[in-house]
């Protein structure tokens, strides 16, 4: 697949955070959704479908592994790449054992979160065939 | 530590946590902007793309490294905060070190005196009250700063003596020698007594030589 047509779901409460970052990721060729919740971005997930999420796991409310765990029921097949603050890298871990496929630390290196969807998705399309 | 201490030092903590939290989700905004500015000039065709460039670059470079310099603090400061959580956890002492030396270095800076933590890859796990732990560290230092001339740099760094292991706190000066009697020195500052104390609790020991000062544990 190729980076044109990645459509990245991206659940975070900081929404000037997710906003920036969809923004950068849409200059590089990729198309974003960005829900401010986990409802919402559950909500979202419903309706379209996504080659990737990336979730926040700091999150009021629905906080972000719960998040994480209703995804996995509505969509296995969707790889979902975690954030994290650093210091949180025991929720991270945390999230891979519900089958995120990695984690990274905020604040992020806009390389490294493409190689890590571009990674995540080609392992997921791997998997499909 | 009684259990109202304890209760205060971990309300301490964990507001402390919550800050940086927010305080690590503040610079990531930042960067991010920052980031999108060099995207929009990398990306979008303009007149004088390269005058704009050349007049940016500097500026956003400078977000960008302090950005990092706010990152690698905050994280260290939700680290700290976050060892109030347990009265005795297992922790990385060496991590736990690297992190207290990074908060330190402005004390140490205020009465001239560096810090340089000597870097270890492999993890020296102790179970411990992690807080007391570190009060037994910054009186090491703290005791010290009291006696060293400025210019002087202590260096953090762990012993392999095997059992017990050995944090050190080696000191030296780039043009004049040490004080001679470092122990008796360091016994007649006030903080001190106030490491002996705290060792005694946790089954650390400290030992003052002519080089600087040993916690054994």
């Amino acid at each position: 697949m190729t980076k044109k047509s990645i459509k990245i779901l991206l659940i975070d409460d900081e929404e000037e955070f997710a906003n920036t970052l969809a923004e950068r990721l849409e200059l590089r060729g990729y198309e974003t959704r960005t829900a401010a919740c986990g409802e919402d971005g559950l909500g979202l997930l419903s309706k379209e479908s996504f080659d990737i999420a990336v979730l926040d796991l700091m999150m009021p409310g629905m906080n972000g592994l719960d998040t994480l765990r209703r995804i996995k029921l509505d969509a296995p097949d969707m790889p979902v790449v975690l954030l994290t603050g650093h210091g949180s890298t025991r929720e991270g871990m945390e999230g891979m054992r519900l089958g995120a496929f990695d984690y990274l630390m905020k604040p992020l290196d806009i390389k490294d979160l493409t190689l890590k969807i571009l990674s995540a998705v080609d392992a997921s399309d791997g998997e499909k065939k | 530590m009684s259990e109202q201490d304890f209760l205060k030092t971990r309300l301490f903590g964990k507001l402390t946590a919550s800050a940086t939290h927010e305080f690590q989700n503040v610079l990531a905004i930042i960067k991010e902007s920052a980031g999108l500015m060099e995207d929009v000039l990398a990306f979008t065709p303009m007149e004088n793309a390269d005058i704009l460039e050349e007049r940016l670059g500097m500026p956003l470079s400078t977000i960008k490294k302090q950005v990092a310099r706010g990152v690698e603090l905050v994280s260290c400061l939700n680290g700290f905060a976050h060892t109030t959580d347990h009265a005795r956890i297992k922790v990385d002492v060496v991590a736990l070190s690297r992190r207290l030396v990074l908060l330190t270095r402005r004390l140490g800076a205020n009465v001239g005196v560096g810090l340089v933590f000597e870097e270890q890859d492999k993890p020296l796990y102790l179970t411990v009250d992690a807080m007391q732990f570190q009060l037994c560290m910054s009186c090491a230092m703290e005791s010290l700063f009291s006696v060293l001339p400025a210019r002087a740099v202590i260096s953090i760094g762990f012993k392999d003596t095997g059992s017990p292991s050995c944090m050190s706190f080696s000191v030296n000066h780039p043009d004049q020698p040490l004080p001679g009697d470092l122990p008796g020195h360091l016994s007649k500052t006030p903080s001190w007594p106030v490491l002996m104390e705290a060792a005694a609790l946790i089954d650390v020991r400290p030992e003052a030589n002519d080089a600087g000062v040993n916690l054994l544990f």
